[in-house]
């Protein structure tokens, strides 16, 4: 069983700014774990410092994949270990062809797998099953792609390359009804086959389609509260100033 | 007597200093070696260098009857500020005769206007000042000559607006050469506005020479002259140094706009923005020569430099040359140009609402030029009431 | 067709030495060695007074200033004319180890190195060659070598050479003018829809990959045809100086794409001029790519001549250490209703340097003109330059131009995305400059495309990082 453990994590945006202060977390394969907080909380920093995005400096503590050190490895080297982020404003790479896109990353992230021997036809039957017309595989990566299309193409590409664990950040923001519930279908169906999820928002719509494992309250670069779902109806009726924030 | 006699005779009359001289005599000889246009990128772009350069005789009458060449300029009140002659000034002055004795000469007419001056204001800014109002200049051309040098240095974490007007003092032809240096300190900020309105018969050749180590806004609308020649050289020379400049040229009859702006990042963390847009109309023309330059050094420093024209009339024509010269990758650039006329949409939506077309027209041209003409509302509006409805009677 | 299997498949060709041909003229140009080259070629009268005329022009033309160093050109230790098996390495060992490196890499089959480094020379296949030859008689089509059109078709030839670039154009027009040698000729008649590119190499024999190259496409009324010179793979010449003309007349409602992928070996001054003329309704497209040489000044142009007329010009560029890529593309409103768009990407690596420089110009009386233009440029280091010298020169009011620049580097985000589905730095870096460059890469027929990615990514190799 697959697990992503982040001790003491310290990160920072520049020199001097903290973002993240001293957060402890810990995914294990197959359970769903929910964060949320109020905007500026430092949700996102924590996805994108997973990855190793340049942008954000890890200042102490430890990410650690089934025991090994993400610290040290660099962006590519810890998604071909089994990450996958599914980002929140995804961006547009002209000129780079989406199906070719995709088989080029399915070739990195899961080398030998058999899907590859007809992949354009999983590809297509992905697109079909999250609204996605197919003509989108001859369009540029995210060029001219609607908000709710970015998202949805995200979501497609979680499940194609089925991750040991997956950070979903605000997935379900902006989505209508129809797309979250395909969306909730996809998480269930990549939890049962043995992903991890953390999965970021700060919308409750969510908690009617899954129940997920466990429940963390993230304010101020700090998680402040972590349980079941039974924290959902107090964060519905406290808020996040009642929870501790 | 050779014309470099009259240059040391007018100089000594004037009880110049030796340096002072010698500055003008190095000018003069560089104004008959250097080319009227030395970016060999431009340089085919020299419609009327006739009427845009001082000639031989010119030069001579400048230097012989210096009573007939000179502006009269009157400011308001700028307490803080010191605010003088030039020709005092430079005898006076040790921070100015640095800042003008290190001075490059460009091309023949900036180095023809520094051998030939005879008047102009010196503007010093002290160090941590912060203006409550804008310093208000109003420079009148007369007939003839008015060749001009004038010079503003700020200090260091100081703040100020400038607001310049360049008008007639008549209805007679007249000729205004201006070179303008200008130095900003660290942490300073210099807003500079120009408002020109001469009659139809003036030629106007203007040369603004830009240090900045801080921050310096240029907004301008000319209107007014039949030849216009604007030369910006704006040097972004310390981290955080920026420049904003924002120009509208208005066009009418035969006048003719020979617009350059030449932008150096030579230190990182600088940005520019320039925004050049000319209406013409009639047989105007406007000839926009951009040259941005992002040096090896120039790390995380930004521009955009954007040129639009509109086209009113048959016989208006534009040109445009936006240039960027880039050295190094970690920079962001980008550049637009357009020309195009009033859109028959555009007018028609305006007419069905009851706009006759003249009115509408005007309406579409005032808000083609309004990303410049916004930016005088809200750097002087708190100061003059109706400056909208002036500048859009200007342009009108 | 028959067309896409042959490209690079050059099995059923013949082969000679190379030394064969002992014809090379000595260094420098004089009235005596144009006159020489055209008793040489058996030309007629009219000709060798065009070659003299330009001469004249040459001499007097200044060398431009204005874009790349020219200053170290010699032109009096230039060989105006040999045979082109003598200006290319006669020995395999001659080559310069990186070029047999990235022949390697490419994968190049042996026979077909040795052809583009002249080691051996390739002639006209009977079998292969003549099978094209036919199928074009038959459509009226005539595809020929310049030289040949000369004896061959001379009304034709004289009607029409010089007239789109005047031998006073430049000082390399004047150059080309006086000793060019080589080249093609084509001529496609009333309504004749050409159904496949054609391609230089089918024309090759020994004066060919020249130094001084004439082009002559002449397009008839409603006529369409595409034309592909050059290649990916990197092509060496020990010939330091090359100027080509290309001149190109679209008769009405004809359509003409001309696909240039340049890759000279890094020794070379690659000057070119090339210049289309279109008529009512034609639509010409330039797709021109840069990949090799020292200095390439190159500005292939659209004067739109009578309403309806439309142009098309796609510029890459890529200069690597040492490079110098000077090119761009002008289009010459000269009536209403024409409209042309010009987009051009460049990249810079190593200390390399790519400038843009265009022009788009509209006269007084041309109404209702449309022009856009779009240029990127890519600086992947902070040593390399690129410039942008955009001209727009518009003399009526009715027109819409406009033009838009970004110069930059890859942006970080992009590679963070691309790198978090795994693809490590170098295939992030290779995979968004290639998509950089895709509005050229889907312009070019599958086999030219393959080869570019390839030769782009050997490129790309070592320069991040």
């Amino acid at each position: 069983m697959a697990e992503l453990k982040i001790l003491d994590l310290d990160v920072n945006i520049s020199d001097t700014k903290k973002i993240i202060k001293g957060l402890n977390l810990s995914v294990k394969g197959g359970e769903l774990h929910v964060l949320m907080g109020p905007n500026g909380s430092g949700k996102s920093t924590l996805a994108n410092a997973i990855f190793g995005n340049p942008k954000y400096i890890v200042k102490a503590g430890k990410i650690e994949l089934d025991g090994e050190n993400l610290l040290s490895l660099k962006v590519d080297e810890r998604a071909r270990k089994g990450l996958f982020l599914a980002f929140q404003e995804p961006v547009e790479v002209p000129g780079v062809n989406v199906m070719n896109f995709l088989r080029i990353a399915f070739g990195q992230l899961k080398p030998g797998d058999p899907q590859i021997t007809d992949f354009r036809q999983t590809v297509v039957a992905y697109l079909k099953r999250f609204g996605l017309a197919e003509h989108f595989l001859k369009r540029a990566l995210n060029e001219g792609f609607s908000g709710g299309e970015k998202k949805r193409f995200e979501l497609l590409q979680a499940i194609l390359f089925s991750p040991k664990i997956a950070v979903l950040d605000e997935l379900d923001s902006g989505l209508d009804m129809d797309s979250v519930k395909t969306m909730a279908e996809a998480v269930r169906e990549q939890l049962a086959k043995g992903t991890g999820i953390l999965m970021i928002t700060h919308s409750e719509k969510m908690f009617e389609y899954l129940k997920p494992d466990f429940i963390h309250i993230m304010v101020d670069g700090k998680i402040v509260r972590s349980g079941g779902s039974e924290i959902a109806s107090e964060l519905h009726s406290k808020g996040y100033a009642g929870l501790g924030g | 007597m050779s014309r470099d006699d009259f240059l040391v005779k007018f100089s000594k009359d004037k009880g110049e200093p030796d340096w002072l001289l010698n500055y003008r005599k190095k000018a003069l000889s560089e104004s008959s070696r250097l080319a009227f246009e030395p970016d060999s990128k431009f340089s085919k772009y020299n419609d009327r260098e006739r009427y845009l350069t001082l000639s031989e005789s010119e030069l001579e009458i400048a230097y012989t009857k210096p009573e007939e060449n000179r502006t009269s300029s009157i400011h308001s009140n700028a307490s803080g500020i010191l605010v003088e002659e030039i020709s005092s000034a430079l005898k006076n002055d040790k921070r100015l005769r640095d800042a003008v004795e290190h001075e490059v000469n460009y091309d023949s007419v900036g180095a023809a206007i520094n051998s030939s001056f005879s008047s102009g204001l010196f503007i010093r800014v002290p160090d941590s000042y912060s203006a409550q109002v804008p310093l208000q200049i109003s420079t009148s051309v007369f007939m003839g000559l008015n060749i001009n040098k004038s010079a503003i240095i700020v200090g260091k974490n100081s703040h100020v607006k400038i607001v310049c007007e360049l008008v007639s003092a008549d209805a007679s032809p007249s000729k205004f050469m201006q070179n303008l240096s200008v130095r900003i300190g660290q942490d300073s900020s210099l807003q500079l506005y120009s408002i020109q309105a001469t009659n139809p018969y003036t030629i106007v050749s203007v040369w603004r020479d830009v240090y900045s180590e801080g921050k310096f806004g240029f907004v301008s609308l000319d209107s007014g002259g039949n030849s216009i020649r604007s030369r910006l050289k704006l040097d972004l020379e310390h981290g955080g140094a920026e420049g904003d400049v924002y120009e509208a040229f208005v066009g009418r009859s035969d006048m003719y706009f020979d617009v350059f702006n030449k932008i150096d990042h030579t230190k990182g963390n600088t940005i520019s923005r320039t925004n050049s847009r000319a209406i013409l109309d009639d047989s105007s023309k406007a000839v926009f020569k951009g040259s941005v330059h992002q040096e090896k050094e120039a790390i995380a420093s930004h521009t955009t430099l954007s040129e639009h024209s509109l086209l009113l009339s048959s016989g208006a024509r534009s040109v445009s040359i936006p240039g960027l010269e880039i050295e190094t990758n970690e920079v962001s650039a980008s550049h637009s140009a357009s020309s195009h006329t009033i859109s028959k949409e555009d007018k028609f939506y305006l007419m069905s609402r009851g706009i006759e077309e003249k009115g509408a027209a005007n309406m579409i041209a005032v808000g083609f030029l309004d990303p410049v003409l916004s930016k005088f509302y809200s750097g002087l509006s708190d100061y003059y009431g109706n400056i909208e409805e002036r500048l859009k009677n200007i342009v009108i | 067709m028959i067309m896409e299997k042959l490209a690079f498949d050059y099995s059923g060709y013949n082969f000679r030495n190379g030394t064969d041909y002992e014809l090379k003229f000595p260094k420098g140009l004089t009235k005596e060695v144009v006159e020489r080259i055209s008793k040489l070629k058996n030309e007629p009268d009219w000709m060798l007074e065009f070659r003299l005329n330009a001469y004249k022009f040459f001499l007097n033309r200044p060398i431009p200033t204005w874009g790349g160093d020219l200053s170290e050109i010699d032109f009096d230790s230039i060989h105006y004319f040999m045979r082109a098996t003598k200006s290319m390495a006669t020995k395999w060992d001659e080559l310069p180890a990186d070029i047999r490196a990235t022949y390697d890499k490419l994968g190049i089959p042996e026979a077909e190195k040795k052809a583009l480094s002249g080691v051996e020379v390739m002639y006209e296949s009977e079998s292969i060659y003549s099978s094209i030859k036919k199928e074009l008689e038959n459509i009226g089509v005539i595809f020929c070598d310049t030289d040949t059109a000369v004896r061959k078709y001379p009304e034709l030839v004289k009607k029409y050479i010089g007239h789109v670039v005047s031998s006073n154009d430049n000082k390399f027009a004047a150059l080309n003018s006086a000793v060019w040698s080589g080249g093609s000729f084509i001529y496609v008649p009333k309504g004749v829809r050409v159904p496949m590119p054609l391609q230089a190499y089918f024309r090759i024999n020994a004066e060919s990959m020249g130094q001084f190259e004439r082009t002559l496409i002449i397009v008839d009324e409603g006529a369409d045809v595409t034309y592909i010179e050059g290649c990916s793979a990197p092509v060496y010449s020990n010939n330091s100086l090359h100027a080509a003309v290309v001149e190109i007349i679209a008769h009405r409602n004809s359509h003409v794409k001309y696909i240039t992928i340049q890759n000279w070996s890094d020794n070379i001054y690659n000057l070119v001029t090339k210049r289309a003329f279109a008529h009512e309704n034609a639509f010409v497209e330039w797709v021109d790519a840069n990949i090799g040489s020292r200095l390439t000044e190159k500005y292939p142009s659209v004067y739109m001549l009578e309403e309806g007329a439309k142009a098309n010009i796609i510029s890459i560029a890529f200069a690597n250490k040492g490079q110098h890529q000077d090119a761009g593309a002008k289009a010459v409103h000269l009536a209403s209703n024409t409209s042309s768009t010009i987009r051009s990407k460049s990249i810079c690596v190593n200390g390399g340097r790519t400038s843009y420089r265009g022009l788009v110009k509209v006269i007084r009386g041309a109404e209702d003109v449309k022009s856009s233009t779009r240029c990127d440029a890519l600086i992947l280091d902070e040593i390399s330059r690129s410039d942008t010298y955009p001209y727009m020169e518009v003399d009526e009011p009715s027109a819409t131009i406009t033009h838009e620049a970004t110069v930059g580097k890859i942006g970080d985000e992009q590679l963070f995305y691309m790198q978090s589905r795994g693809l490590s730095e170098q295939d992030a870096v290779n995979t968004i400059v290639l998509g950089f460059m895709a509005d050229f890469i889907n312009e070019l027929p599958l086999e030219f495309a393959i080869e570019f990615n390839r030769l782009i990514k050997i490129s790309m190799e070592g320069a991040v990082g």
